[in-house]
Parts: structure tokens; C-alpha cells; sequence
């Protein structure tokens, strides 16, 4: 398999990417159903946390080199080791991304195509995933490259038009349902960054140790702040208690949007960056799965086992009977995955570090 | 291979361009406003008006002659039914046209309806998405029935616009500046009660009765209906006052524009005041700053401070030297003037228990969570709210005449 190589601005901005589809779609829900209005601070703490597991994971790339934590693992354990860690990635991955493409096809079928079969819209998404991803990491991440800022300035234009419809009355009282709320909510809520795995899993892919750090850190303040800023937008527009049953709060704030008489109906803004950004999302992430079940088993073919990927995530994803329950999932799935995507890049590589030191040691002796 | 991959993108190209179910304009009832009246004793649900656009007769629709307007321009349909999508639902069986939501500008509750509360409602439009946000909603006096047959856009080709225009007349301060999306983000909330405009058919019998009506602060207040005009047609004006999603209070025109004023989405408008005892000195009366708003929360009862800026540019006077001589003290007077209807208008707002203008949004400033706020009972506390109301009027021009001598 040709080991692509992708450059330092293009590793940013799909790591971006993969860190900021949540907030995009339902995520800002949850959090606004823990901390009501004082979600953006939640925002910023969770951040803070998220950016604190970067930072540990960053420290132990000086022993573990540029290798990923299943190349790592091999080293430590051997294949059990190497299979085991490769599943419990794979499947936290998979676990988010089947949420994830329904949700998306909820979505789609909710806003756009009220009369389709959700079926035929997840197939159809997991056709368009399946020609994304056969393309290789290095289209994706020239495509997401141009893409994905272009996603980021609708989203611009989405909050700055708002302008008009904010309430500063509607941030208080300033700590929402409480700084105890706040504060375990952050906790539980941290695995909206749990994409951040993908630095560790992209290490192999990077020219130097360096690309990784600097991107994992520039993808999540662009995270931080794509997040934030939607949920301070939101706040601003919308009081608590409605502010956390709407669905999806970005749709619902280009819903808002009035320039004018004529400038309305902006939520074909919305429609633009969630389906582009949703789509290379999906590819990045099959990639990723594929990338991870491949060195599991030592398969040549990433192509071949992205059809069979694909299709029993699609088959799996469309299993639930309503939205009511994929939400309900979504929560036991963050809940879940959180600790395998936080700890494991930091757990695996002090283990091989203590392996190594000992070898040095003995061989000192 | 290459034939191949042609003959899938040509399969690809044309089975997604959809000529299959392609619908044309003329084909939908485009519903532009909702009449919702409570039913018979002897009948279940609402009697549900649809009012549609009959797009053949509007401008830029497919007749070749271009578009009328007027009662033309638009079509009612009235069916029994639970709620607002089963009326649409029977309607589709009646009317030649697939009815579509996405141009609704008007839902029209009857006064039984809204009294009997409007959540139902709220909650259809709320949940789908075929409804925009800055719809309107109104209280009707008679039947919402009524309203929506009276209703003649004369003025205006598309009856879309025609609501726009009379909802969002930025020089009229008789309705509240208040969208339907304020209403719902707030029916339910405990900082702030909510309004929606009242509208009716004019009365027989202060219709043709063309008498002295306007801006003029000491002289009437109305209600829609009974405004006296030559036109026998609808009149919007004055708001009814909810408490959650029922309506409790009334309130005239004249008192609809303070309101306007209190939560400074006034913009302009022309008003009479009577200064001595000479014939009103009209001016053009503007709001170029919001009204700055505290409310202290320490004591028992809250203490709401609110100032008020207004200027205003007399446009017509009584022909004598006057005013220009006597700005300052013409400002007095109009504040002085301000403030008493103000106090008036919140006098009969604590009475129902209703914060219309939302202090309690400023209120909660003064909390850290939102369960200290709850336990604090904004609602209840408002009834005894102590006000100190601050009007600072400036008359900036007086026209392109200045006399006494200035």
C-alpha cells in the first residue's frame, strides 16, 4: 500500500473538518440541554480539556516517534496487541460515523427530501462515501483543502448576518443551568472533539513529528472556535428553554436570516456547507476506519474492505427505527468512545516508551 | 470500460435530473394566510381558512396579460378539521392545487381561539419546517373567517406582499414590531409575555364616518375596527396581551406605540401633539436609540429604570411663531405627555400579570443560574414592579421654516 503523504495546511483542515461536523449538526443541542444558555462557556471548557489531552499526547511523540498508535502497539504487544488496540479504534470510529450518516440522512430527508425513502438517501451517501475515499487521502485532502474554508466563510456569513436578531439578554443568567452543570457537563460532553484521534492516526502520513503537532493544535482552535461561535450565535438568537429543543441550531439560525426584504431563505447557505462538509467528513472517516482495519489484519486492498465497511455501517446505521433513538445512542456513544480516542495516544505510547527504556536498559546491562 | 463508464454517468445524469416528478408553479396552492376559528357547539376541531395565492393572477405568474390583484390574486377555502396540515389535507381533496406552506405570511386566530390558548398551534408551526419564522400572527376581533374574505390587496399585486407591507410598515407604530418568531421563542418563557396585533373587519358603523383619528396622544384610543375611516375594509391595529399561550388583556393603538417605543422597535411616525390650546403640532417623531433599561432586583419588588430617547422634526405647526419659540418647552410637554401614557400602559400590564415589553429579560442579569431566577418568580413579582420612567424628547428641526425672530 503507497503511503501518502499529506502537507501541513491539508492536515489542518481535515482534521478541522472531522472536529467540526458536530457542531454543524445535533451536537449543540446536547450541549445546551446541560448547560442551557452558558453552552459557549462549556465550549471553552471543554476546549481547554480537549486541548490539555492533545498537549500530553504531544509529549509522548519525543519517544514514540512518527508512529501511529497501531504501529506502536505491534511493537509493544505484537499482532494481539496490535488487533486489539486496531478494534477498539475501529469500532469507536465506526460507532460515531454510523450516528453520524444517519443523522445526516435524518437530516437531509427532515429539510430537503421530506417524501424520500431514508434508505435511498443513505445509499446514496454511502455510494458518493465509497468514490470519495477510493480516491486516497491525498485527493480528499486537496478537495477538503478548498472546501472546507469555503464551508467556514458561509458559516461566516450565516453568524454575522445574525447580527441583527441577537439578544445579549438571552446569555443569562450567565451560568446557564449552573457552574456544576457546566462543569460535569464538559466532561461528558468532551467526546465532541474526540476526532482528535485522527492526528495520531494521520502521524504516518506527515512528512516530520513537527506537521502533526502544528496541525492537531491550529484544527482544534479552528474547532474551538466553529463551535463556539455557533453556540454563542445560538444563545444570542434563540432563549432557553427553546434553545435546546430545536435539533439542529445552525439550521434553525440560517432560518433567521433576514437582510433585507429580498436576501432571505439562507438556509441554502446551510444546505451548501453541511452537504460538502458532511461528504468529506464521511470520506475522511471511512479512510480512517479502512486505514486502521487494514494494518490490523495486514490487508493490501484498502478499497476492498471500504465496500464491505461501508456497506455494514449503512446497513447498521439505518437499524434504529427513529431519530428519538439515535439520539439516545448518540448519547451512550459519547459516553463510550470519550475514553478509547483521549487515552489510548497517550496510554499506548508511554507503554512503549517504558518497553523501550527497559530494552535500553538490559542492553545496558 | 470507457463505454461503460459513459453509459453509467448518462444513466446517472438523466435519472437525477427528475423530469419524472417535476411540478410546475401553477400546479401548487401557494397558501399565503390561515384563518383558525373555534367550531360550532355541535362540531369537532377548528374551522381552518386557507387562503391561497391563485398564482395565475398574480404578476410574473403564467397569464399573458400579467397580474391583477385584489380580491383576484388570492382564494379562500374554509374545512373542518383537527388542525392546521388535516385542514390542508381536506383542502387537497377539494382544490384543484397541491397546497404548499412555504409562503404562509399570516396565521389569523379567532378570539375565542386565542383566548382558549394558541400552544397547539405554535407547536405545528414550530415542528416543521414548511413554516418560515418571520410569519405573522394576529388576533382577529370577529372570525378569522371574516378577516381573511375581507381582505382585498388592492394595493399590491402578490398578497404576500401585501401582508409584508402592512405587518412591517416601519412609519406606523399602531401594531406591535413583533414577529411571529418572537412570539413563540417567548409564550412559554418566564421573563417576558408576549403579543400579537389585532386585526378586523371594519364596523358598519364607524365605517364611512370619517372622523379626527391619528397620532394624537390625548385623543382616543382604538382598537382594530373601529377605527373611523371611508374604507369598509380590514383595519390592523392596537395588540392583544397574552399570558403564556391565552390571551388575557387588549390593548388600543395609541398604547401599542409606547409599547413600540418601551422595547425601541419604533422607528417613525408622525404625531399630533396638542401644546396650549391651539390646533396640534404634528412632528416627525423618531427613535434612533433603544431605550436603555435596568432593573434592580435587591428588594422585595422590583425596581424596572427605563430612559427613553425620541427626537422629532416638526413637519406641521399652527402657523404662528410659537413653537420655535418655545421648543423647550413644547419637549417638556411631549415627554411629560410620554411618560404619563407610559406609565398608564404598564400600569394595565401589572394589572394582568403580563411583561410585555420583557424587563425580565434584564432581571435575569442579576442571577447566576437559571434555577435562582425561577425561584426569584419574575411573573409575580412584576405585578408590583415600582417604574421610574425617563423620557428625553428633543425637537432636532423644525422644517424649512423658522420664525420668531430665531
Amino acid at each position: 500500500m503507497k503511503n501518502e503523504v499529506i502537507r501541513e495546511k491539508e492536515m489542518t483542515l481535515l482534521v478541522a473538518n472531522l472536529l467540526s461536523v458536530k457542531a454543524i449538526f445535533a451536537f449543540p443541542r446536547t450541549l445546551f440541554q446541560t448547560s442551557a444558555n452558558a453552552a459557549w462557556i462549556e465550549v471553552i471548557y471543554m476546549s481547554l480539556l480537549a486541548w490539555t489531552m492533545l498537549e500530553i499526547s504531544f509529549l509522548t511523540y519525543k519517544g514514540s516517534g512518527k508512529k501511529s498508535i497501531i504501529d506502536i502497539s505491534d511493537k509493544i504487544g505484537g499482532k494481539p496487541l496490535k488487533i486489539t488496540v486496531s478494534l477498539l479504534i475501529a469500532a469507536a470510529l465506526s460507532v460515531n460515523f454510523l450516528i453520524e450518516i444517519r443523522m445526516f440522512s435524518e437530516s437531509v430527508k427532515l429539510i430537503l427530501l421530506p417524501r424520500t425513502e431514508i434508505e435511498y438517501i443513505m445509499i446514496l451517501l454511502a455510494a458518493t462515501i465509497c468514490i470519495g475515499q477510493r480516491r486516497g487521502l491525498s485527493a480528499i485532502a486537496t478537495v477538503n483543502a478548498i472546501f472546507f474554508p469555503i464551508c467556514l466563510v458561509f458559516l461566516g456569513f450565516i453568524v454575522a448576518f445574525l447580527g441583527k436578531m441577537y439578544s445579549i439578554n438571552n446569555l443569562f443568567p450567565i451560568f446557564g443551568n449552573g457552574t456544576r452543570s457546566i462543569l460535569t457537563g464538559g466532561f461528558k460532553n468532551i467526546s465532541c472533539f474526540g476526532d482528535i484521534i485522527a492526528v495520531n492516526l494521520l502521524l504516518p502520513h506527515t512528512k516530520d513529528i513537527s506537521v502533526p503537532k502544528k496541525s492537531g493544535r491550529k484544527a482544534l482552535l479552528i474547532a474551538s472556535l466553529t463551535m463556539f461561535f455557533i453556540c454563542l450565535s445560538y444563545a444570542l438568537c434563540y432563549p432557553y428553554p427553546l434553545s435546546k429543543e430545536y435539533l439542529l441550531p445552525v439550521y434553525q439560525l440560517s432560518k433567521m436570516i433576514r437582510a433585507g426584504e429580498y436576501f432571505q431563505r439562507f438556509e441554502a447557505f446551510f444546505e451548501f456547507v453541511w452537504e460538502i462538509s458532511q461528504l468529506l467528513y464521511s470520506s475522511i472517516y471511512v479512510f480512517l476506519i479502512c486505514e486502521t482495519i487494514s494494518k490490523a489484519f495486514g490487508l493490501k486492498d484498502r478499497n476492498a474492505v471500504s465496500y464491505g465497511v461501508i456497506a455494514v455501517i449503512t446497513f447498521v446505521a439505518a437499524e434504529p427505527v427513529s431519530v428519538e433513538k439515535v439520539l439516545k445512542l448518540s448519547h451512550i456513544a459519547d459516553i463510550l468512545t470519550a475514553p478509547i480516542v483521549y487515552l489510548l495516544p497517550i496510554l499506548i505510547p508511554i507503554l512503549y516508551i517504558i518497553k523501550t527504556r527497559k530494552i535500553r536498559e538490559e542492553m545496558r546491562r | 470500460m470507457k463505454f461503460l463508464k459513459l453509459a453509467v454517468i448518462i444513466i446517472i445524469l438523466v435519472s437525477f435530473a427528475s423530469c419524472k416528478d417535476a411540478q410546475e408553479p401553477e400546479t401548487h396552492g401557494y397558501v399565503v394566510a390561515i384563518g383558525i376559528d373555534a367550531p360550532k357547539p355541535d362540531e369537532q376541531g377548528y374551522n381552518i381558512t386557507i387562503q391561497f395565492a391563485n398564482p395565475d393572477k398574480i404578476s410574473g405568474g403564467s397569464s399573458e396579460t400579467g397580474g391583477k390583484g385584489g380580491e383576484e390574486s388570492i382564494e379562500n377555502i374554509t374545512v373542518l378539521a383537527p388542525g392546521i396540515y388535516p385542514a390542508i389535507n381536506i383542502a387537497n381533496h377539494i382544490i384543484s392545487k397541491k397546497f404548499v406552506l412555504s409562503h404562509t405570511k399570516l396565521i389569523v386566530f379567532s378570539d375565542e381561539i386565542a383566548k382558549s390558548g394558541v400552544n397547539r398551534f405554535m407547536e405545528t408551526v414550530n415542528r416543521n419546517g414548511d413554516f418560515r419564522p418571520n410569519i405573522y400572527f394576529a388576533v382577529s376581533k370577529g372570525t378569522a373567517k371574516e378577516f381573511l374574505e375581507a381582505v382585498n390587496p388592492k394595493t399590491e399585486v402578490n398578497p404576500v406582499r401585501y401582508y409584508t407591507m402592512i405587518f412591517e410598515n416601519d412609519y406606523s407604530g399602531f401594531i406591535p414590531q413583533d414577529m411571529s418568531q418572537d412570539f413563540y421563542l417567548f409564550f412559554g418563557s418566564e421573563e417576558k409575555s408576549t403579543v400579537m396585533p389585532i386585526c378586523s373587519v371594519a364596523k358598519a358603523e364607524t365605517a364611512g364616518n370619517y372622523a379626527e383619528f391619528g397620532y394624537q396622544y390625548k385623543v382616543e384610543d382604538y382598537v382594530a375596527g373601529e377605527i373611523p375611516t371611508t374604507s369598509r375594509e380590514i383595519q390592523i391595529a392596537g395588540m392583544a396581551v397574552f399570558s403564556g399561550d391565552r390571551k388575557v388583556a387588549e390593548i388600543a393603538d395609541i398604547e401599542t406605540e409606547i409599547f413600540n417605543i418601551m422595547t425601541g422597535e419604533y422607528q417613525s411616525s408622525y404625531v399630533s401633539y396638542y401644546f396650549g390650546d391651539e390646533m396640534p403640532v404634528t412632528v416627525m417623531q423618531l427613535q434612533k436609540k433603544r431605550p436603555k433599561i435596568s432593573v434592580d432586583t435587591k428588594g422585595e419588588t422590583p425596581k424596572i429604570k427605563i430612559t427613553v430617547y425620541l427626537e422629532a422634526d416638526i413637519s406641521a405647526g399652527t402657523g404662528k411663531d410659537v413653537i420655535e419659540s418655545e421648543l423647550n418647552a413644547f419637549s417638556r410637554a411631549a415627554a411629560a405627555e410620554i411618560e404619563k401614557q407610559a406609565q398608564q400602559f404598564f400600569g394595565e400590564t401589572k394589572a394582568v400579570g403580563t411583561d410585555v415589553v420583557g424587563f425580565g429579560s434584564y432581571a435575569k442579569r442579576n442571577f447566576k443560574s437559571i434555577k435562582e431566577f425561577q425561584e426569584y418568580g419574575w411573573k409575580e413579582r412584576y405585578k408590583n414592579a415600582e417604574m421610574e420612567i425617563k423620557v428625553q424628547f428633543s425637537v432636532r428641526r423644525t422644517g424649512l421654516i423658522v420664525r420668531g425672530g430665531i
